[in-house]
């Protein structure tokens, strides 16, 4: 493998576990845009009436 | 930060709350949940006010403590102590909204009363004395529009001006200035209470403390600390009053408060009455949309117009879904009205001129005397030809054509991101890795984003409109032929964007049945991700009939119907459904910004799930295809032997009656376990390996190589990916919102069952329908299917009546 | 007589809101208070939407048939 491909390799492997680290420590993504782990563990979109 | 102002944003649902809290904070807005329960928590720094927090509160109509909206609300207000209250009310529904002000008011925290919708009163001819109600209230009360921006932040900024008063100009001995709307016997005994808590409470707050007493408020009473004796003395005085007004506390309350607004309003308001004897237009069009046989059909049209829309092969959806997955993310596209021709060819003509000319080439250097092509799509041959020598020669010298030769082109992302690779001299094994695995996934998924945009713009703009609210009464009275109400209806709908937030929201239905069923059903309706699924079989498989995308949304409610019908026949399911109380706001025109900071929350929260969730799983997947146990690395052919084929092999058995048999299929399903949409990436990476030039054909060769019937199999594992068990993060919230590992499992082998029997009865009756053959996975299915008949059509239970009550 | 046996477009004075606590609460917070008149403005299979002040409050007919009334 040459200089070139480890490099590349190295930054998908990094970008993959940083995503994967993110994910264990915020929460994953909710689908409006807020994060699971700040909402309580669920989304908080729609959690109450419309306003 | 020990400078901070806070004021509260309290009013009624519908009271244009929401739309007041954007105009007056801007983006810098936290969204969370209030500790402990699922009600969004909304803070936000007003506008050139740094210091000074906008605290918005869930919308309720009273401070009672019995919903989880109103406790929060309640807490904030008593314990957390803001500086002011900024209470928006509907100026078109005054009364309704002023029961909430009375109580606010009680508070004794310095307030502004913003009354919303001035525009529209002003319209209707209607006149409000604004300072009559300021001063039989206690407070200010200014008009705005919040729609209009006319008001909102000068309303806002007179809080923050009372809230530097203080409450030290209200009423003379620091007791605040509060309202006193009851009569004689009541308020003599408010004024009892009040003496025995005095120095337990704030003492601008001691009014409504006493009320709520009163009222016999449990909260109150328990955090009060209230000892038994003095409560006995209490109670004697409440009574006294229920005996002489002939009901309980509560009501007399309740009715006192609306006594003293009518009076109120008698002085403050002026109707204008032509306008207001006439049908409104929200009940004119009631009448359509609630009209007993027009509501479905007219729902059902709605849906139709939505996926017409988002998949339909000329449509708009399926135009941006191309221009996405072939040019912008791919290998490039024209800027639109920069194109021309060339030599008198357009560039695709000269496109097809060149695979001719290459298929020429091939054909004759491989002995043959004919040529052919392929239609990328079908695989079926487009087109023969014979060929010379002379042929030959002149196909030799046809050259590729140079796209940005015929228009301003832009590469495609997927080209840009090769060509840096190849530049950089990056070997094709990691190539490979970036361009087919890490890139490839993410786009299939990112490509059909134009789908989810319009499906999400289009409930938005339902919902925002009220037509949603219509929806749930409409669905009131077939779900109340299995016991639910239409209340379960509101989950199902939040479950259309994502079923995480839909199963959360069945907290508000108390009948525990009612609510074990509804999470069960409610991920029934296809989400955002699962759209994602269907958009990409709408595109491969079902260009022309559009109409198989609609479909997947009528046998989603379709399941939750006759899934309920099922279960509720069953012993823990059975009983009655409570009631159903729900308020239809006035049908008003959704605002762009509105309708567009919906649609963008939810679609940033899937761009943003592509590259945290998608991306790694790709790059996991392609390790997992692209090596053996043994960790050699093997060449695209080699994939047989791969870790993901020997996983896959293991458990394809289990989808075999499915017509999708094989490892990249089961591959596929498991993987959607991890996010629905990860599905279609699986498969665009597992097909790699198969005939055609696009991940599109490829996926349509893996589906004709699995079976007999393609269209069928796709249709199947659709079906199949569409309704067993959501993603696992909603299974994870399945499991808690039943609190029961129980509830939990039945939930999953329930939805299991139900997707496992739809695809079967899809794929074997299609293919016996089709010529194919009746099989002994045939006889299943019909068997399975009179099951599940007898399921839904036998004679309900008797239930005995007694142990009824106690449920409601 | 009971909400639910008012016709489309005629009027009743509510008189007594019976049934479940905190459905009568929630009702009562919603305007459903004795001696207010409300107006029938669509019922479809039973469910009823009515016209209470200037909104439009949708109940199923079990919570009709514990909403008492009286002619208008």
């Amino acid at each position: 493998m040459n200089a070139a491909s480890a490099v590349v390799l190295g930054i998908v492997l990094a970008l993959a576990a940083l995503a994967v680290w993110r994910n264990m420590k915020k929460g994953a993504p909710c689908e409006c845009g807020g994060y699971r782990k700040s909402c309580g563990g669920g989304c908080c979109c729609h959690c109450n009436d419309e306003g | 930060m020990a400078n901070s102002m806070k004021i509260a944003l309290a009013g009624n649902p519908n009271s244009g709350k929401t739309t007041l809290f954007n105009a007056i904070t801007g983006s810098e807005q936290y969204v969370g949940n209030w500790p402990g329960v699922t009600v969004e928590k909304k803070d936000g720094i007003l506008h050139g006010h740094k210091e000074v927090v906008i605290q918005d509160l869930p919308g309720i109509y009273s401070l009672s403590p019995y919903s989880m909206e109103e406790k929060v609300s309640r807490n904030f207000l008593v314990d957390e102590k803001p500086d002011a209250i900024l209470n928006i009310v509907d100026g078109t529904n005054i009364e309704r909204n002023l029961y909430l002000s009375t109580q606010l008011a009680e508070l004794g925290i310095p307030m502004v009363m913003a009354v919303n919708m001035m525009d529209v009163v002003k319209k209707n001819g209607d006149k409000i004395d604004f300072e009559k109600i300021g001063r039989a209230l206690r407070c200010e009360v200014v008009g705005i529009s919040a729609l209009k921006k006319e008001g909102d932040v000068e309303a806002a900024e007179m809080a923050v001006r009372l809230a530097k008063k203080g409450s030290v100009d209200k009423g003379p001995d620091k007791t605040p200035d509060v309202p006193h709307v009851f009569s004689g016997s009541v308020e003599h005994a408010i004024a009892h209470i009040e003496e025995s808590i005095q120095g337990k409470v704030p003492s601008r707050s001691i009014r409504w403390y006493a009320i709520k007493i009163f009222e016999r408020d449990r909260e109150v009473i328990k955090n009060l600390g209230i000892g038994v004796g003095e409560m006995k003395h209490i109670e004697e005085h409440i009574r006294d009053c229920e005996k002489e007004l002939g009901d309980d506390a509560e009501s007399i309350i309740t009715n006192q408060r609306y006594d003293f607004i009518k009076r109120l309003m008698d002085k403050s308001l002026a109707l204008n009455e032509k306008r207001h004897s006439k049908a409104t237009l929200s009940d004119r069009i009631d009448k359509f949309v609630t009209h007993r046989f027009l509501a479905i059909p007219i729902f059902v049209l709605s849906l139709c117009v939505m996926w017409w829309l988002a998949v339909a092969e000329n449509g708009p959806g399926t135009l941006l879904t191309d221009w996405a997955n072939d040019g912008f993310l791919a290998d490039g596209w024209h800027l639109p009205f920069t194109t021309h021709e060339v030599d008198g060819k357009d560039y695709d003509t000269a496109k097809e001129d060149f695979a001719k000319a290459e298929a020429t080439v091939a054909a004759w250097e491989a002995g043959e005397k004919k040529a052919s092509i392929e239609d990328e799509e079908t695989g079926e041959v487009a087109d023969e030809w014979d060929i010379d020598e002379a042929a030959y020669k002149a196909a030799k010298e046809v050259e590729e054509p140079d796209p940005s030769k015929y228009g301003v082109w832009v590469p495609g992302i997927g080209a840009l991101i090769t060509g840096a690779l190849e530049r950089a001299g990056v070997g094709d094994t990691v190539k490979s890795l970036v361009v087919d695995g890490a890139w490839g996934g993410v786009a299939t998924v990112l490509g059909f984003v134009p789908v989810i945009f319009i499906v999400f713009l289009f409930l938005a703009f339902l919902e925002d409109c009220g037509y949603m609210a219509r929806v749930a009464f409409i669905m009131d009275r077939i779900f109340r032929k299995f016991g639910l109400s239409g209340k379960s209806f509101i989950p199902i709908l939040i479950g259309k964007g994502c079923g995480v937030p839909a199963v959360m929201a069945t907290r508000t239905i108390e009948n525990e049945r009612a609510r074990r069923m509804t999470v069960i059903l409610a991920t029934f309706v296809p989400c955002g991700a699962k759209t994602v699924i269907i958009a990409m079989f709408a595109a491969l498989f079902f260009r022309e009939q559009w109409y198989v995308a609609a479909l997947m949304d009528v046998v989603g409610i379709a399941i939750i119907i006759l899934g309920g019908i099922a279960l509720k026949k069953t012993r823990p399911f059975s009983g009655e459904a409570s009631s159903f109380v729900l308020e239809l706001p006035a049908y008003h025109m959704p605002t762009v910004s509105g309708v567009w900071h919906h649609t963008w929350n939810r679609l940033k929260g899937y761009i943003l799930k592509a590259g945290l969730i998608i991306f790694p799983a790709c790059v996991f997947l392609w390790f997992v295809m692209h090596f053996d146990w043994s960790l050699n690395l093997l060449a695209d052919e080699e994939i047989e032997k791969s870790i993901l084929h020997d996983l896959g092999s293991w458990i394809a058995w289990f989808f075999a009656p499915l017509g999708f048999g094989s490892w990249q299929g089961a591959a596929a399903s498991v993987s959607a376990e991890i996010a629905k949409e990860q599905a279609t990436a699986t498969l665009g990476l597992v097909a790699a390996n198969m005939d055609g030039a696009t991940t599109g054909s490829h996926i349509q060769a893996l589906f004709a190589s699995v079976s007999a019937f393609p269209k069928l199999a796709a249709l199947s594992f659709m079906l199949f990916n569409l309704f067993v068990p959501p993603c696992m993060v909603a299974i994870a919230v399945t499991f808690r919102e039943m609190g029961s590992k129980k509830w939990g499992w039945f939930a999953v082998a329930f939805q299991l069952f139900v997707g496992y029997v739809i695809a079967l009865n899809a794929y074997r009756l299609g293919v016996l329908f089709a010529g194919g053959g009746f099989g002994i996975w045939t006889a299943v299915a019909i068997l399975i299917d009179v099951f599940c008949i007898w399921m839904i059509f036998r004679p309900a239970r008797k239930e005995a009546t007694a142990n009824e009550g106690a449920e409601v | 007589m009971t909400l639910d046996a008012v016709k489309e477009g005629e009027r009743a004075r509510i008189a007594r809101v019976n049934g479940d606590e905190a459905v009568k609460r929630h009702l009562g917070a919603l305007g459903f208070v004795a001696g207010t008149v409300v107006r029938v403005v669509g019922t479809s299979y039973g469910n009823m939407i009515l016209a209470v002040h200037e909104s439009r409050i949708a109940v199923n007919d079990a919570t009709a048939k514990d909403i008492e009334v009286e002619a208008v």
